[in-house]
C-alpha cells in the first residue's frame, strides 16, 4: 500500500504531467474520419494512424503502467493508469485500438498465463505490434456460446482447426486470436469439450472476409478455418477447461474485473456534450434548454450518469454493498451500455429536423457525430454478451433467480 | 456546467452506526410487526423509541454540548435506511429533521432550551405545508400583538404530529419566513385532525391554529436558504428510507419468484419477470449511490450547490425506483399480490406515500434543471 499523504501530491503531479503531455502530443485531425470504437477500424490508413498513437502513448509511459515491468509495463499501482485514462477522456484523444489484447487477453495472460506466454505476448500487445482478435461467436451460436461447433483436433504436437467464427473485430489485421473451440465432442456436458487457444492468424488455412456494418464502415470479419494447423503449445490451460477461461475473459471484457492496460477504447460521450447540442437547437420556438420536457429528459440522464460514476466509488466500500454483493460490478456493462444508448439517441432527438441527416451531409451537426455514435453504441449492447444476457446474469448470479 | 463532485466517504462513525442499526432494526421490526402497529393509535412502539434514546440516536446529529453525539446528520442515514429495510414504524426521521432545524437555526438560548430534551427523547416534527404543493412559499402568518405574536391558520399533513412533543411550524412575519417552536401542550387535542393515509404504517395530521400566542423566544428567523436546506435534508432522509424499502421489496419479489411455480417452472425463470426485477436492483443501486454521496458532502452550514444537487437527485431517483418496485411487487405476486395479506400491499402504499413527501421526482428534477441550466 502506498503512503496516502505522499502519494496524494505525487498523484496530482502525475495528473499534471499526463495532462500536459497529452496537450502537446494529441494527434492533429488526420483529415479522415477517426473511429469512435475499436470495432470500426476499416482501413490500413486508420489502423496505421491508431497504431502510431498507441505506440507513442506506451513508449512515453502512459499505457500499461500497472502491468509487470519485465513485460513492457511499469509495475505501478492501478491508480496511475486510471488518472492517465481520465485525462485521455477529458482531452478526447483518439482511442487505443488494440483493446482485445490490452483489456481482455492481456489481463488474462497476466493472471493465469505461464512465464512463456507472458514473455511472448504482453509487450507486443502494449506496443501495438501484435494485434489481437477474439474468436468466440459463430454464425449459429452467439449468446449460446457453450454450443459453438468449431473443432480443434489434436494431431501430435498440433491442433487442426476447422469451422468458422463471425463478428471477428479486426479479424483481417490480427496476428493472434483468442479462440474458443471444441476439442471433444463426446463429453456429456457440452462445456467440458471446449478449449481455449492463443492462436496465430497469419497461417495457412485461416482466411477472413470483411463484413460491412450498420454505420456503413468495415471493422469485423467472418473468419474461416480450413485444416488450419496451430501448435499445441498455443493451448491455454488444459484441454477441456476452455469454458472457465472464456468466462474469465468475459469478466475482463465486461469490465467486471480490473487489470486492463488502459487507454480509451470507445470515445466517451456525456450528458454535458448533449447539453451543448441542446444549446444550439430549438423546440417549439424556444431554446431547447428552456423547453420543460427537454430539460426533464436531460436531468434524468444527468442523474443516471452521476449514479454510474458514483457506483464505481461506492463499490469500493464493502459495507455499502452488503445487501446484494457483487451487484455493482456484475451490472456495470448492462447499466453503462444501456445508458449510453439512451443518451446518444436523445442527442438526436434534441437536434430537431437536423437529426434526420447522416455523416457526409454538409450541414450535419458535428459532422454527424451523434448519428454515428448512436448506431455504434449497439456494438456495446450486443457485443460481449447482449443486454438481455447481461440481465440474465445479474438476475441469476446477484439475485439468485432461476435459469430460463 | 461543472458539477462533478463524486465524493463518497463512509466514515468510522457511519460504519459503527451502520452495524448497530442493522442489528437493532432486524431485532425490532419486520413486516409482521409493522402490520401489528397499523392498529395502534400512535403508529409505533414506545419501547422501541426508548431503545433508540438509549442508543443515543435521538441526538446523533446534535452537538455534544447539548447532550448529542456530534456525529452530524449524515451518520443517521444508515439508520434510516435500515428502518426502511425492516419497515420499522417510528417517527424518527421527523424527529431528526426537527432537531437538525433547531441545531442549524436556533440561537444560543433556543438551542439550550430545546435540544437537550430532544436528545433525551422528546419527539419533534416540522410542519411545512400550507397547501398540497411542496414548491409553494410559506403562507401562514404571525400577526404582531403588543409584545407577542398571534398565529392563526392551518398546516397540512404534518408527519407524526400526534406523537410529537415539539412541533416546529413554518410561518411568515411580513413575508419573511420563520420557524416557530410550538410545544404540543399549547395546542388543544381538537386542533389536531388525523388524516387517513394511503400508507397505514405512517401517521400525519392537519393542525388548525386559532390565535395561538407566540413569544419572541419561540421564533427562529429563517431565510429562503434555510427553508430550502431543511426541505432538502428531509428529502435526503426520505430517499435513504426509500432505498431500504426498495431493498426489502426486492427481497420479497425474489422470494416469490424463487418459490412459486407455474407451467412446471419457477416463475423467476420467465424473463418478463426476471428482467424487470433486475431493473429494480439497478435503480436501487443508483439511488443508494446518490444517497451516500449526498450524505458524504452535506454541510453543517448552508448547503452548497453540489449538496443541493445531490439531495434533489437522491430523492428523484429513490422515489421513482421505489414506485417502480412497489408496482411490480404487486403484479409479480398475481392474485396474492392483490390481497391485504401480501406484503406487496405495504410496499406499494409506502411508495405512493413517500413519492409525495418533500416533493415528487418531477418537482426535484425541475429544481435541478433550474440549478444546472439557468
Ligand atoms: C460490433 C460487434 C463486434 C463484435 N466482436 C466480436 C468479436 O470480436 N469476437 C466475437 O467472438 N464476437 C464478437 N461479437 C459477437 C457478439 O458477441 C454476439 O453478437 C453476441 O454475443 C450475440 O450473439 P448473436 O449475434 O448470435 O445473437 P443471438 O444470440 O442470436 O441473439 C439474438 C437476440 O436474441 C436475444 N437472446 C438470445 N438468447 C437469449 C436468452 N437466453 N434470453 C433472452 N434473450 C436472448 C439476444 O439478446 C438478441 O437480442 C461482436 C458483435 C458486435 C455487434
Amino acid at each position: 500500500m502506498h503512503n496516502n499523504k505522499h502519494s496524494k501530491t505525487e498523484l496530482s503531479l502525475f495528473r499534471k504531467k499526463v495532462s500536459e503531455w497529452l496537450r502537446i502530443n494529441k494527434p492533429k485531425d488526420p483529415g479522415f474520419l477517426l473511429p469512435q470504437t475499436f470495432m470500426e477500424i476499416g482501413s490500413e490508413q486508420v489502423l496505421n494512424f491508431l497504431r502510431e498513437w498507441q505506440f507513442k502513448l506506451w513508449s512515453s509511459g502512459f499505457l500499461g503502467m500497472s502491468w509487470p515491468s519485465e513485460f513492457g509495463g511499469q509495475g505501478l499501482p492501478p491508480i496511475f493508469q486510471k488518472i492517465a485514462d481520465e485525462e485521455m477522456k477529458k482531452q478526447k484523444v483518439p482511442i487505443c485500438f488494440n483493446v482485445i489484447g490490452l483489456g481482455w487477453a492481456g489481463p488474462l495472460i497476466i493472471d493465469i498465463g505461464t512465464e512463456e506466454e507472458k514473455r511472448k505476448y504482453l509487450k507486443g500487445i502494449l506496443s501495438g505490434d501484435d494485434i489481437w482478435c477474439q474468436g468466440f461467436s459463430e454464425p449459429n451460436h452467439g449468446s449460446d456460446l457453450g454450443s459453438i461447433q468449431t473443432k480443434a483436433e489434436r494431431s501430435q504436437d498440433s491442433y487442426i482447426v476447422n469451422g468458422s467464427k463471425i463478428w471477428t473485430t479486426m479479424g483481417n489485421f490480427a496476428k493472434y486470436m483468442i479462440l474458443l473451440a471444441r476439442t471433444n465432442n463426446d463429453s456429456d456436458r457440452r462445456y467440458d469439450g471446449l478449449s481455449f487457444f492463443l492462436a496465430p492468424m497469419k497461417i495457412p488455412g485461416v482466411s477472413t472476409s470483411p463484413i460491412r456494418k450498420i454505420t456503413g464502415d468495415y471493422g469485423f470479419t467472418e473468419t474461416f478455418f480450413t485444416d488450419a494447423k496451430i501448435p499445441a503449445s498455443t493451448l491455454m490451460g488444459e484441454e477441456g477447461h476452455g469454458w472457465s477461461l472464456a468466462m474469465k475473459l468475459l469478466q475482463y471484457e465486461r469490465g467486471a474485473e480490473a487489470g486492463a492496460a488502459g487507454g480509451i477504447s470507445i470515445i466517451p460521450t456525456t450528458v454535458e456534450d448533449v447539453v451543448e447540442v441542446a444549446k444550439t437547437t430549438k423546440k417549439d420556438g424556444i431554446s431547447s434548454l428552456k423547453d420543460p420536457i427537454t430539460r426533464d429528459e436531460l436531468i434524468k440522464l444527468l442523474i443516471d450518469q452521476k449514479a454510474i460514476y458514483l457506483g464505481e466509488r461506492r463499490a469500493t466500500f464493502n459495507e455499502l454493498c452488503m445487501d446484494f454483493p457483487n451487484s455493482l460490478p456484475l451490472s456495470s456493462k448492462l447499466r453503462m451500455t444501456e445508458f449510453s444508448r439512451r443518451l446518444r439517441q436523445y442527442a438526436l432527438t434534441v437536434q430537431g429536423a437536423a437529426a434526420a441527416v447522416y455523416v457526409g451531409d454538409k450541414k450535419a451537426i458535428q459532422s454527424g457525430f451523434w448519428q454515428r455514435a448512436y448506431l455504434n453504441n449497439f456494438s456495446t449492447t450486443i457485443g460481449g454478451g447482449t443486454s438481455q444476457i447481461q440481465a440474465n446474469i445479474v438476475g441469476e448470479h446477484v439475485l439468485g433467480l432461476p435459469k430460463d | 456546467m461543472e458539477f462533478n463532485n463524486l465524493k463518497i466517504d463512509f466514515t468510522e462513525e457511519q460504519s459503527m452506526v451502520n452495524a448497530s442499526a442493522k442489528e437493532f432494526c432486524a431485532d425490532n421490526s419486520d413486516t409482521k410487526r409493522a402490520r401489528q402497529l397499523i392498529d395502534s393509535e400512535l403508529g409505533f412502539d414506545t419501547d422501541t423509541w426508548d431503545e433508540i434514546i438509549q442508543l443515543g440516536w435521538t441526538g446523533i446529529n446534535i452537538d455534544d454540548q447539548y447532550g448529542g453525539m456530534s456525529f452530524g446528520i449524515s451518520a443517521a442515514i444508515p439508520i434510516v435506511e435500515h428502518m426502511g429495510n425492516t419497515m420499522m414504524s417510528i417517527p424518527y426521521p421527523s424527529h431528526l429533521l426537527a432537531s437538525e432545524l433547531i441545531g442549524r437555526l436556533g440561537d444560543q438560548s433556543q438551542k439550550s432550551q430545546w435540544l437537550p430534551p430532544l436528545c433525551d427523547g422528546k419527539r419533534g416534527t416540522v410542519a411545512f405545508l400550507d397547501n398540497e404543493d411542496w414548491g409553494s412559499e410559506p403562507q401562514l402568518k404571525l400577526i404582531k400583538k403588543n409584545d407577542h405574536y398571534l398565529m392563526t391558520g392551518e398546516k397540512l399533513l404534518v408527519s407524526d404530529a400526534l406523537s410529537a412533543d415539539i412541533i416546529i411550524v413554518l410561518a411568515t412575519i411580513d413575508t419573511h419566513p420563520v420557524f416557530v417552536i410550538v410545544e404540543s401542550h399549547m395546542l388543544k387535542p381538537q386542533d389536531l385532525h388525523p388524516r387517513t393515509l394511503i400508507d397505514e404504517t405512517k401517521r400525519a395530521a392537519d393542525i388548525s391554529l386559532q390565535n395561538i400566542i407566540i413569544e419572541e423566544t419561540q421564533i427562529m428567523h429563517a431565510s429562503h436558504e434555510i427553508v430550502r436546506d431543511i426541505k432538502l435534508l428531509g428529502s435526503l432522509l426520505m430517499a435513504a428510507e426509500s432505498v431500504g424499502v426498495i431493498s426489502i421489496t426486492l427481497k420479497t419479489i425474489v422470494d416469490y419468484l424463487t418459490t412459486r411455480k407455474q407451467f412446471g417452472k419457477l416463475i423467476g425463470s420467465y424473463q418478463s419477470l426476471k428482467h424487470p426485477t433486475v431493473e429494480i436492483l439497478l435503480e436501487m443501486d443508483s439511488a443508494k449511490s446518490l444517497v451516500y454521496h449526498a450524505a458524504s458532502i452535506i454541510e453543517s452550514g448552508t448547503l452548497s450547490i453540489d449538496s443541493q444537487i445531490a439531495c434533489h437527485m437522491s430523492k428523484a431517483k429513490a422515489s421513482d425506483a421505489l414506485s417502480f418496485a412497489g408496482d411490480r411487487a404487486v403484479q409479480f405476486h398475481g392474485g396474492m399480490g392483490f390481497t391485504y395479506d401480501c406484503d406487496a400491499m405495504l410496499f406499494i402504499r409506502r411508495a405512493q406515500w413517500a413519492n409525495q413527501q418533500f416533493g415528487d421526482p418531477q418537482y426535484h428534477r425541475n429544481q435541478l434543471a433550474k440549478l444546472i441550466f439557468d
